[in-house]
């Protein structure tokens, strides 16, 4: 068990990452205009999120000089790493998912890119923006090209926030381990995984729209769509654990029966109480408007809901491990100093990459939003400009 | 907004370019499209933001772009799938379980990813022709 933390890690980030590519692909897709202003924020965050997750299997394989031995490099041994296994799979689904996250973010960029190196002061930042830019000059033919690539980028980014996620828990459903082998596993993770993005999103959020004045982008509605969407993956999430039980009892098997009692009533009790009340009890409070839109409220369920899907992770990794087939493996899991720093030090990593990001980037997708407003579109009598920009 | 052709400085008092600022994305859209109907070929208009149908006013031909594309994602997952079967079946055969050397449904989460991500970086690469 001693890879159990960095896997429990792993998972968490990962999953958190999943709200940014929902929110920059499958909203888009789907014209939800409102995520113009968080979009940006939320790409950002999932980029972060990918690289905090990443470094946790390069930790755990135990040789962390060696990674690159994960990837199909021919080398000097002859060897090749095996296409038929699920860790392999994972290393092509969060590789696939670093570069398509990253690609997606900077394409959004580029024009507001344009904007910074023409508003900069300085020389350096004119170079460095300039460069970033790619010569844009906001040419109609230049947004032509630009608006169909980021259609085609928003496809195929889209089976990306089912994949990833499914991909990540075949780790646990290919293995034959009570309480992880179950086809439940796929969409029972994406779920989580939007989940705990959108708290992620309401955490970093809230008190950015506080200091950097962006409380006239980053509006309430905003913010309570995304209670919205919290409340009803919630839902699937508390849904998921109930099919979970049923299938054990269902299934006449006694070793999956026995998982599933030792999960509550078992050593690790206490972590499945954290995980049940914190992601299927604390985001009740939403069916409420009045929670939806108080800024205490929504700030301790997306505190509860960060916490409550780490432990969701340990206990599905913990509770299964801890009582194997063979009673002579049985053992209590503690994690180590070590263990603990590192995932207090993947925490800080994750904000210090946010405040850079919001120290040297466009924090709000500003072209987005100027192509929302009233003003961007054409044959539109006056009188409907102020109808219209209430929506956006 | 403006409307403008390439510029430098004229050396004797010659028109070489005109450019026009417009306040308004329905006066542009009008003006562009007179333009068009005047039949000027070097021209182009810069905006803040896409304005849509500015396309049609202008006269934009579709760009190949989504072709390229799908070049790159058929090139990512044969790629991809090449890969596998030369690894695991062909060069470096390894037998885990009796499972078979190669098979599609254990090799789709692999292929799957290449496919997703050639094409975007053919895409970045040909986002500007």
């Amino acid at each position: 068990m001693a890879w159990g933390f960095p896997i429990v890690n792993f998972v968490f980030w990962v999953g958190i990452g999943h709200a940014g590519t929902l929110i920059s692909a499958i909203l888009f897709l789907f014209r939800q205009k409102w995520r113009t202003s968080i979009n940006r924020f939320a790409e950002a965050m999932t980029i972060f999120a990918v690289v905090c997750a990443g470094a946790f299997p390069g930790l755990h394989i135990g040789r962390p000089w060696l990674p690159y031995w994960l990837f199909p490099i021919p080398n000097q041994m002859g060897m090749w790493p095996q296409f038929r296994s699920p860790l392999l799979w994972d290393v092509f689904a969060v590789g696939t998912y670093a570069i398509v996250s990253t690609l997606f973010w900077y394409v959004g960029m580029i024009p507001d890119f344009a904007t910074l190196r023409d508003r900069c002061k300085n020389k350096i930042g004119q170079f460095l923006y300039g460069v970033v830019s790619l010569g844009w000059t906001g040419s109609s033919r230049h947004w032509h090209r630009y608006e169909k690539a980021y259609l085609l980028l928003a496809a195929l980014a889209t089976p990306l926030v089912l994949s990833v996620h499914s991909v990540v828990s075949f780790d646990f459903a290919a293995a034959q381990l009570p309480g992880w082998h179950t086809t439940l596993f796929p969409p029972y993770f994406v779920a989580g995984a939007v989940f705990g993005g959108f708290a992620m999103v309401v955490t970093l959020s809230v008190p950015a729209r506080q200091w950097f004045g962006l409380k006239n982008y980053i509006t309430m509605r905003h913010l309570e769509n995304m209670n919205k969407i919290i409340l009803a993956t919630g839902m699937i999430v508390a849904y998921s654990y109930t099919t979970e039980f049923f299938m054990a009892w269902y299934s006449g098997h006694h070793f999956e029966q026995f998982v599933f009692l030792n999960r509550p009533f078992g050593p690790y009790g206490w972590a499945f109480t954290i995980m049940f009340c914190c992601n299927v009890l604390s985001p009740q409070l939403f069916w409420f408007k009045k929670c939806r839109t108080s800024i205490p409220i929504m700030l301790f369920v997306a505190m509860c809901v960060n916490v409550g899907m780490w432990f969701e992770r340990f206990v599905i990794v913990t509770t299964s491990l801890h009582r194997d087939f063979l009673p002579s493996s049985w053992a209590n899991f503690v994690p180590t100093r070590i263990d603990i720093m590192m995932l207090i030090g993947s925490f800080g990593l994750f904000f210090t990459l946010f405040l850079l990001f919001c120290r040297f980037l466009p924090m709000v997708a500003m072209s987005e939003v100027k192509g929302v407003l009233p003003q961007a579109h054409p044959h539109h009598p006056d009188e409907n400009h102020a109808q219209d920009g209430g929506q956006h | 907004m403006t409307l403008g052709m390439p510029t430098h400085k004229p050396k004797e008092l010659s028109v070489v370019a005109v450019v026009a600022e417009f306040d308004s994305v329905d006066s542009i859209m009008a003006a562009a499209n007179k333009v068009r109907e005047a039949g000027y070929s070097k021209w182009d208009v810069h905006s803040p933001f896409p304005i849509h149908g500015m396309d049609d006013a202008i006269g934009i031909k579709p760009t190949i772009l989504p072709w390229i594309v799908l070049g790159g994602g058929i090139t990512g997952c044969i790629g991809g799938l090449f890969i596998a079967w030369y690894s695991n079946a062909f060069e470096y055969p390894f037998l885990i379980s009796g499972k078979p050397q190669f098979s599609l449904p254990a090799n789709i989460p692999v292929i799957l990813k290449p496919r997703c991500y050639s094409p975007h970086s053919a895409q970045s690469l040909a986002c500007w022709l």
